[in-house]
């Protein structure tokens, strides 16, 4: 009928799950640009990457269109995230331009075609995927401790009546 | 420092360590019979998973970001492996169940309709007021362990009951509710919902006004994506919450509605939450349902004044809401026939079809009015018609009124023949004898 800790169970195993992806994402990468030949079990976990940066990047280009599944929307939620600090940094450039450029990254590298460059290429795509990976551990740490960080432009005061 | 040699090797000795503490744990050890099987199982395959991410530990010479993230892995999995202790005392809970039999079978043969067969139903006592679910816990973190093969196929479900409704067997057709949950994600329903949404351009039309009115009026620090993204969270959960009440409906029929109102109704009236609907909204999309259903003539027949007290709660479901609640409201009633197909859907034929157990339901009331268990005369009636013929000696016993309904909750004796005979009928019904 409600929610209470049965779900929070379901929800701390949806934030770890989605920390655990991404810092596999950047284990794949290292992996996958080191020499050695490329796991079939990486080339999807790397097309799996490429295709959240690139569903994140549909959403901005139209908002209405959402992911069908939660794993989805909650990737995709904190990627968009993550890349507009990584904006906020690099003054210069955008969310598009930055999802655009790492997913084609993801992609090449996820098809075995790693330039001479690629360790260099690839630095900024461990950087994002590291940044939701340690954004996940604290929101997990956050679920089994109880504390759910406030959602405060959700909660505005200023919402109005509408019949 | 971060993902150097030593903090490695501290976590990985962590890691182990918290998987001893769960692998020696007795209540981890095998069970005896089938329940409670799949949930070990899959609590060992969280084990499994954490003990195959151990092996990816990459190289001493590898860069520090990568360093970091396979540190970072191995924290995240101490936090899982720590969370999966609250699974242990349900474990512990199969070998001493104390929720009644007979709505323990009632709930089985819910999970079978719902859901399916291919499933290890756990039902424990919650300490606080609360009736909860979950299943496949950690599912998530299992199926996202890249080269890692889970044992465990069947799905594990765990029901919490508030611990003082063990024997109210009148409030327990919202097990059905809860089991909804699960069949809600076993079957892709919230989905199967959303895509006719989606087809709908006055659907989408009315989204985008609402994301547009939002951006520029209330949440006016957040993107539209935002704020789009979390009206869809938002609307996903009303509807899920939405159609596990038609699902339990098509389980159980109208002794879902009265046991709904009795629990929820002190609780809350007409308040929207972002993964609730208001009340009075489930109210009038239930009452609806039960109507196309073909159980409205036999409500207004055994409990008249209830059914129009239930009514005229439905009739403040269109009032005032606050933006953007009235946007989730007005299109999910506007879709009120597409969840009810959805859920008419899944329960095919195995539905609590109302023609059908009038009779029944009847016979089972009249007995129970004798003071007699109510079996069934000749043949063992069906354990979803002794629940309502329960229900509807309880309006003749306790007034067709709202305090009618919390006086029948108080009614023990009722309660206990209703659930003895629901655990005979049952017995009787499986019953092999010996050639």
């Amino acid at each position: 009928m409600t929610v209470r800790d049965l779900q929070r169970l379901e929800e701390l195993s949806s934030a770890a799950a989605l920390g655990l992806w991404a810092d596999d994402v950047v284990l794949a990468l290292d992996r996958a640009t080191s020499g050695s030949a490329l796991a079939e079990t990486d080339a999807t976990l790397l097309s799996d990457a490429a295709e959240i940066l690139e569903a994140a990047l549909q959403r901005t280009e139209h908002p209405l269109a959402t992911p069908k599944s939660a794993r989805g929307l909650a990737a995709t939620n904190t990627a968009l995230t993550l890349v507009a600090t990584l904006v906020r940094k690099q003054p210069g450039t955008n969310q598009q331009k930055i999802l655009r450029a790492m997913a084609s990254i993801l992609r090449e590298v996820g098809q075995g075609s790693v330039t001479q460059d690629a360790a260099e290429r690839v630095h900024p795509v461990m950087e994002l995927f590291g940044m939701i990976g340690e954004h996940q551990l604290v929101a997990s740490n956050s679920v089994l401790a109880f504390r759910k960080d406030s959602k405060a432009w959700t909660a505005t005061p200023s919402m109005s009546s509408s019949s | 420092m971060d993902g150097d040699a030593l903090d490695v090797e501290f976590l990985l000795a962590a890691a182990r360590h918290e998987i001893g503490a769960l692998r020696d744990d007795r209540r981890l050890n095998p069970l005896p019979g089938k329940r409670g099987v799949a949930l070990r199982a899959h609590v060992l395959d969280l084990i499994g998973a954490v003990e195959h991410r151990i092996t990816q530990q990459p190289a001493p010479t590898a860069p520090p970001p990568v360093r970091r993230a396979f540190a970072r892995s191995m924290r995240q999995s101490i936090v899982m492996l720590r969370g999966a202790h609250a699974a242990l005392p349900w474990l512990a809970a199969t070998r001493t169940p104390n929720v009644n039999l007979g709505s323990l079978y009632v709930t089985e043969e819910c999970a079978r309709i719902l859901v399916g067969t291919n499933v290890d139903l756990i039902v424990v006592p919650d300490p606080e007021f609360m009736y909860s679910t979950t299943s496949w816990p950690f599912s998530a973190v299992v199926n996202t362990t890249s080269g890692f093969t889970p044992k465990n196929t069947r799905r594990p479900i765990v029901l919490n009951y508030p611990l003082s409704d063990a024997d109210r067997l009148l409030l327990h057709p919202i097990f059905a509710h809860e089991l909804g949950h699960s069949s809600v994600d076993e079957h892709h329903l919230v989905a199967a919902v959303e895509t006719e949404l989606d087809n709908d351009s006055a659907f989408t039309a009315a989204l985008q006004d609402t994301v547009n009115d939002m951006a520029a009026n209330y949440w006016t620090a957040a993107a539209p994506t935002q704020i789009s993204g979390t009206l869809r969270g938002w609307i996903r959960d009303w509807i899920e919450e939405l159609l596990c009440d038609h699902l339990a409906i098509e389980a159980v029929g109208p002794s879902f509605i009265w046991a709904f109102a009795l629990f929820v109704l002190p609780l809350g009236y007409g308040e929207p939450g972002s993964e609730h609907p208001p009340n009075t909204v489930r109210m009038k999309m239930a009452l609806d349902h039960l109507t196309r259903r073909g159980w409205r003539p036999y409500m207004k027949r055994v409990a008249p004044g209830v059914t129009a007290w239930l009514d005229q709660i439905a009739g403040d479901a269109p009032g005032s809401l606050e933006r953007p609640f009235a946007f989730l409201r007005d299109q999910l009633m506007g879709h009120a026939t597409v969840l009810q197909d959805v859920a008419i859907g899944r329960s095919g034929n195995d539905a609590f079809d109302a023609s059908a157990s009038e009779g029944p339901a009847n016979e089972a009331a009249d007995l129970l009015r004798r003071l007699i268990l109510p079996v069934g005369l000749t043949n063992p009636l069906e354990a979803r018609a002794i629940l309502l013929g329960g229900w509807q000696q309880a309006f003749q016993e306790h007034g067709d009124s709202p305090a009618g309904l919390i006086l029948a909750l108080e009614d023990r004796r009722l309660q206990e023949l209703v659930g003895k005979a629901i655990e005979m009928s049952t017995i009787a019904v499986a019953w092999e004898p010996t050639p």
